[in-house]
């Protein structure tokens, strides 16, 4: 047997037709189908749904501890603080007693938020500072020197020595002493 | 009778219910047999229109899926399978009764050679014996390179006339 007879041989086993009831029989089988319509997403728009929800998570996810460490880019204003801000006390709430009938309402106290962090300056630092910038900006101070001076200051010993204590030195009297003549002075009184 | 069905999928089954039955056939060489799987895998594709709407992708859907559902009806009843011979119904009526023996007995041992042949020859010669396809109608419907489809066909049929003979 060559490939032609062959070929005609399966050719020939195959050309069987269907039923003439069989187009019929289909059509009526898929027409009995429950009608659905054709649930169809484009792949674009699920593409964008998934790419959306992503977007979503990944904000949800890092910008708390993002603004938890972020830097502080507006430099505070030095300000001058003379008095240290009085402590806050964060009243505590305490649970009702079963007895009491009367129920109070308990405001607590908060401690005003800032947005900025508070920098204590000494007065003293603030107001040298301050007429060291309108020196140099009255040209009383060169500024263009403050370099050299700077190096010459790092090269000379780095050393400091300490200032010597400006004030009298505090006596401190034994106990006894001191008891004693309060007694006396009050005698005297 | 009025058949309401979609009209893409009407245009579609039009062509593809003799495709369907032909690759059933071509497994199960049992009329109703074939008929019965090919009806099965109209109704899936029907259900699956919504995502087959290309229509050599459907073709090659439908002829994937009636195969398998082919071999597995084949093996399923394995017991009960009555073959017919086609050549059968195409013998003119002058035949005489030895011609339709011989007939008879020439297709029953092609088919035991397409039988032997491994899954993947098979489906390739059975595509190929369909009458109104060439190579590059079984290289769509499979999804496969022509130059692949050449070969399994040409190892194919090697095998068919070694297993003839």
């Amino acid at each position: 047997m060559n490939e032609d007879q062959l070929k005609r041989e399966i050719e020939q086993a195959l050309s069987v037709e269907p039923s003439p009831q069989f187009m019929a029989k289909v059509r009526r089988e898929l027409v009995a189908e429950p009608r659905r319509p054709p649930v169809r997403l484009p792949w674009t728009l699920v593409a964008a749904g998934v790419a959306g929800a992503v977007l979503i998570l990944a904000i949800v996810v890092f910008l708390p501890r993002q603004s938890g460490n972020s830097i502080v880019k507006s430099v505070p204003a030095i300000v001058p603080v003379t008095e240290v801000p009085q402590s806050v006390e964060i009243e505590t709430v305490r649970p009702p007693k079963p007895t009491v009938t009367a129920e109070r309402k308990v405001t607590p106290v908060t401690a005003p938020r800032r947005s900025e962090p508070e920098v204590l300056f000494d007065p003293r630092e603030a107001a040298a500072f301050r007429s060291f910038v309108q020196a140099v900006q009255e040209k009383k101070v060169n500024a263009s020197r403050l370099d050299a001076f700077f190096e010459a200051v790092e090269r000379a010993d780095s050393t400091i020595e300490p200032m010597p204590i400006a004030g009298t030195p505090i006596e401190i009297r034994p106990l006894e002493l001191a008891v004693e003549e309060k007694q006396r002075g009050g005698e005297t009184l | 009778m009025t058949v309401d069905l979609d009209q893409e999928f009407e245009a579609q089954l039009a062509e593809s219910t003799r495709l369907a039955f032909r690759v059933a056939y071509g497994v199960l060489r049992h009329r109703e047999d074939a008929e019965d799987v090919a009806q099965e895998a109209l109704t899936k594709a029907y259900r699956k229109r919504g995502s087959l709407r290309e229509h050599e992708r459907f073709r090659a859907w439908l002829v994937r899926i009636t195969w398998r559902m082919a071999i597995d009806h084949q093996r399923s009843h394995k017991r009960r399978v009555v073959w017919e011979t086609a050549d059968v119904a195409n013998l003119g009526t002058n035949e005489s009764a030895v011609d339709i023996l011989a007939s008879r007995e020439r297709s029953a041992s092609l088919w035991q050679a397409i039988d032997a042949l491994p899954e993947k020859l098979r489906i390739v010669t059975v595509l190929a014996g369909i009458q109104e396809h060439d190579i590059r109608e079984v290289a769509l419907l499979l999804e496969l390179p022509e130059g692949t489809i050449k070969s399994r066909l040409f190892l194919a049929r090697q095998r068919l006339k070694e297993l003839l003979q």
